[in-house]
């Protein structure tokens, strides 16, 4: 949280206990603070006064509502060449695409949720899946890391750092 | 009226081309190249598109400077076939006819690739984002 809407939060807090106190005191039949309040409106000038910090409140709860919105992440890419004549790009769902379709073949894997980053090195991916559980796990796992790094660097002309993988689950065998 | 847009003199008058001509042929250029399956416009421009609107500009985006022009292109690809590659020959084939064209000097084409479309009896992928890391 940053520091702007922690003094925002605090003057908040503020507001609400003064209101508080005010309703208590109302409820306890101790109408003094809303005197007060009636006494300090009675003038145009105090009138204005509360108008202005009636408007600038509006416009600091508009802001944090504002700043609490989900924001749409921007598109992430990766760059696969640049030249003279320009850039080629290719965006991570589109990877991912590729990265299902390289796994497509491989029996024995399902529920597989790619996951793309990219490293100095090139792109690190990572796949969360389910496998059945009669086949070895090791001869599995390389022959899914081999297709993938293939794949992607025939097809996408990408530059594959890491495949790593972490098996979830196992599928359900039918006997 | 329009901003003051680049234009060609000669001894009869200036020509002036518009960005949409521009992305229009860029956009039949890149079309046609082996590979491409469509150019990647946005759900607005799908929209248009069914109400019976054709859009050949779809998927581009231009920016002509008084020296040269830009073209960014956004594009969904055939499954099998290396990126690449399709990539280059988009870039050729798009500096070439929008040169050739409008006569426009081009610097720069910029393809970005947004889907990978498999075959015609699946959907076309254009990714959604299983990220929750």
């Amino acid at each position: 949280m940053s520091a702007a809407l922690r003094w925002v939060l605090f003057l908040y807090n503020l507001l609400f206990l003064a209101l508080a106190g005010m309703c208590l005191a109302a409820a306890i039949n101790r109408p003094e603070p809303l005197g007060y309040l009636q006494a300090a409106l009675a003038t145009p000038e105090n009138r204005l006064i509360f108008g202005v910090v009636a408007l600038l409140l509006l416009g600091l709860t508009l802001a944090v509502f504002a700043s609490m919105l989900p924001k749409k992440p921007g598109l992430q890419q990766v760059v696969i060449k640049q030249s003279l004549q320009g850039e080629i790009a290719i965006t991570i769902p589109a990877i991912k695409v590729l990265i299902m379709r390289a796994i497509k073949p491989i029996e024995g894997v399902r529920d597989i949720k790619p996951h793309v980053s990219q490293s100095v090195e090139g792109l690190v991916i990572k796949l969360h899946m389910a496998i059945n559980p009669e086949l070895s796990v090791p001869d599995l796992s390389q022959q899914i890391q081999s297709a993938v790094k293939q794949y992607l660097q025939d097809i996408g002309g990408l530059q594959v750092a890491e495949v790593r993988l972490l098996v979830d689950d196992f599928l359900a065998t039918g006997r | 009226m329009d901003q003051q847009k680049p234009e060609i003199t000669n001894e009869i008058g200036a020509i002036r081309i518009a960005d949409e001509v521009v992305a229009t042929v860029a956009g039949l250029a890149a079309g046609d190249v082996e590979g491409v399956a469509s150019m990647s416009g946005g759900w607005g421009t799908d929209l248009v598109e069914k109400l019976g609107k054709k859009n050949f500009g779809k998927g581009i985006k231009v920016e002509v400077g008084d020296y040269d022009t830009k073209i960014d292109i956004f594009l969904t690809v055939e499954y099998g076939y290396p990126i690449p590659t399709v990539a280059e020959t988009v870039q050729k084939e798009v500096k070439m006819a929008v040169e050739s064209m409008t006569g426009l000097k081009v610097s720069a084409v910029n393809v970005n690739i947004l889907g990978v479309a498999v075959k015609k009896t699946e959907s076309t992928f254009e990714g959604t984002d299983t990220d929750k890391e």
